[in-house]
This record gives C-alpha cells, sequence and structure tokens, in this order.
C-alpha cells in the first residue's frame, strides 16, 4: 500500500484525476459488491433481474466495472433484490488507498435481512467470524454449530458458503464424519441440535433462499 | 504487497513502453488514464474478479483479452490488449493498444499486433515493465 500511496500523493495533486479515479473506483467497487452479493446467494443473473422485474441484460449493467451511471432507485432494487440497504455517504481521498488494499469478496459479503445476526437469536455469543460467514446463508433448516471460541453450541442458520468448508460432527456410533466438498477450509464443527438425529442422514441443507432444498446425505455419504 | 502484477509491453529498439507512447498518440485525456490506472491498481490490489467486466471473459485471439475502459460521451473508447501471464499466473502483460468505435477495433490489425508482441515477449521477458502510467519517461 505504501507504493500505491506514495504514487497517488502525486497523481492526486491534479484535481480531474483524484476524481476520475476515485469514481472509476466507486463503480468497480459497487459492481464487485453487487456480484459478490448475487453469487453468495446462489443467484443468477437472471435471478436477480427478475426480483427487480427487468430483464437480464438489464440487469447485466450493475456488474459490470465500467458502469458510471448509478440512479440511487435502481441501487434500492438491487438492494431489495439482495436483502440488503443501500448505504451513500462522503469520503475523503486519504481513506482510498487502503480502502482499495482490503478489497476482496470476502469484505464485501453481507447476510440478508433474514440472516442478520442483529435481528436472529443467540447472536451475542456468535463470533464476528461466524457472523460473516455462517450467518450469511439462505437456509430453512437450522443446524446447531459450535463455533471457535463460543460457550456452547450454537442454532443457526447453516449458509451455502458451508458446501465449501470441510466440516464434522459426531455420527450415530460416536465417531467424526468428515465432509471435505471443497478447497477453502475454515473448519468449522456443526453439531446436530437435540431435536435432530444426531446422524448425518438427518441433515438436510436449504439453499437458494427456500427454492430448492438439497440433501446433504449425498455430499455427507461421499465423504464418508 | 500487491497479489497481482500488470506489465506493459516494451516496444521497438527503444523499449518503449507501448501503452503509455499510444495514450500520448491517441492525447487520451487525464481522466481516462486515472481511470485506467484505477483499474489496474485494482486489478493488482485485489485480483480480477474485483473489476469484472475491465477483462473480456472470452479471447478475442488466442491468448489475447480486450481490455474495457470506457469513456464518456465524446470521449474514446480504450480497448489495450492484454494477455494473462505469460510466465506466472498471478500477472497480466499489457501488449498493444486500442481504441473501439462502431463496434470495430482500431487499428484494424490489433489482435495481429498483440500476437506479435505476445510471441517477441515470450522470446525476450525483459521486454516489458511494471510501471505507473503516468511516470516520467526516461528518455
Amino acid at each position: 500500500m505504501k507504493d500505491l500511496l506514495q504514487s497517488l500523493k502525486v497523481e492526486f495533486q491534479d484535481e480531474d484525476y483524484r476524481y476520475a479515479y476515485a469514481q472509476s473506483f466507486l463503480n468497480a467497487k459497487l459492481a464487485s459488491q453487487i456480484k459478490t452479493l448475487r453469487e453468495q446467494r446462489g443467484m443468477t443473473q437472471a435471478q436477480v433481474a427478475a426480483e427487480m422485474d427487468i430483464k437480464q441484460p438489464g440487469y447485466r449493467r450493475f456488474e459490470d466495472a465500467n458502469h458510471s451511471v448509478w440512479k440511487t432507485d435502481s441501487l434500492w432494487n438491487v438492494a431489495r433484490a439482495l436483502g440488503v440497504r443501500l448505504d451513500i455517504g462522503f469520503r475523503t481521498f486519504g481513506t482510498l488507498p487502503e480502502e482499495k488494499t482490503r478489497l476482496n469478496a470476502e469484505s464485501l459479503k453481507l447476510p440478508r435481512f433474514e440472516d442478520d445476526p442483529a435481528f436472529t437469536e443467540n447472536t451475542g455469543t456468535v463470533s464476528p467470524r461466524m457472523k460473516m460467514t455462517a450467518l450469511s446463508g439462505l437456509s430453512s433448516r437450522y443446524l446447531s454449530y459450535e463455533p471457535p471460541n463460543a460457550i456452547g453450541p450454537q442454532r443457526t442458520s447453516l449458509p451455502t458458503e458451508l458446501w465449501n468448508f470441510t466440516f464434522s460432527w459426531p455420527d450415530s456410533e460416536g465417531a467424526n464424519a468428515k465432509s471435505d466438498p471443497g478447497t477453502r477450509t475454515p473448519s468449522i464443527n456443526p453439531v446436530v441440535e437435540a431435536a435432530q438425529p444426531k446422524t448425518q442422514r438427518g441433515i438436510h441443507l436449504a439453499i437458494d433462499n427456500r427454492r430448492q432444498l438439497e440433501p446433504m446425505n449425498q455430499q455427507v455419504g461421499d465423504a464418508a | 504487497m500487491a497479489k497481482w502484477t500488470v506489465y506493459f509491453f516494451l516496444e521497438g529498439l527503444r523499449r518503449d513502453n507501448a501503452i503509455r507512447k499510444w495514450l500520448g498518440e491517441e492525447r487520451i485525456s487525464t481522466v481516462q488514464i486515472a481511470a485506467f490506472q484505477d483499474k489496474i491498481d485494482t486489478l493488482e490490489e485485489s485480483g480480477p474478479e474485483m473489476v469484472p467486466g475491465f477483462i473480456s471473459g472470452t479471447p478475442v485471439a488466442k491468448d489475447i483479452y480486450k481490455m474495457k475502459v470506457k469513456g464518456n460521451k465524446g470521449m474514446k473508447q480504450l480497448r489495450p490488449m492484454c494477455c494473462r501471464g505469460p510466465f506466472a499466473s498471478n500477472e497480466y502483460t499489457i501488449l498493444a493498444g486500442a481504441v473501439e468505435k462502431d463496434g470495430k477495433l482500431i487499428p484494424k490489425d490489433i489482435k495481429q499486433r498483440a500476437a506479435d508482441n505476445l510471441r517477441e515477449l515470450k522470446a525476450d521477458p525483459s521486454r516489458r515493465v511494471s510501471e505507473r502510467l503516468t511516470a516520467k519517461s526516461e528518455s
């Protein structure tokens, strides 16, 4: 970041340059976040467009870093389709380099309202890391899990992202069944809540906001 | 430290930065250079996923991709040609400059030029540089 800051210190002396640079960054950041949130929700462009009551080609521009004419009404429609709110504010130029270096898909992800920790139960004991990931999903069933550094099992929704995580839980024989469906491996240890049988066959994962109910049996069975 | 690096092809005996030279020849405005530099910086800091639409998803020729820097009304539509690598997976090399007018790339032979530059670069890896678009020329 030091190199970037040094370069921008010189380049930003030109007013036209710094405004064009900042505007380009805002466009790219907005487009990236819209794309990231859509993918986080497992939705296609056509699905988000349908939620907004527009055609897919009309929606596609919102995911283009070169799109430069943003209307707040349209952004509110995108926000509603993705279950988040819109926030617009002013910043100093000095914060731009750091903001740029911190930009990544994880930093742009957000839970829908339905999974927002502020409005779901047991929010007080879920670790910040879990808020970022495990609460961001779209589930109609619940698993309880034990986040690192938390006291006792937590009941919350199991996000789509967990398809890519490594996780394990006690099976009916008390041994650990382990799934390894993907390459991202922040390991968490879900424990099936008391109401569910403590077998892998009792677990179902809902994805895509109740549109689909995908049984995890196959994934689990394959891994076990 | 940046995770990605963007390089510019060095052309001719003088080894001029082909893209900076092209920006000068085309009299590209400060505003568009700033937008171009921003996209390069974001790509270097955060990877291509954080600048969706900047680099075409499909190649325009073998291993050649089109970059897109949109200009406002009355401005040129910049379409520099680049390749992934070619020496490492976390780098891009911008090979030649082009603009798009009425859906057509100018100059017409830009794909061939970019392919020729890529071939030259592969034969001589020193024919590229990573620097700012606004860097002062040494000559």
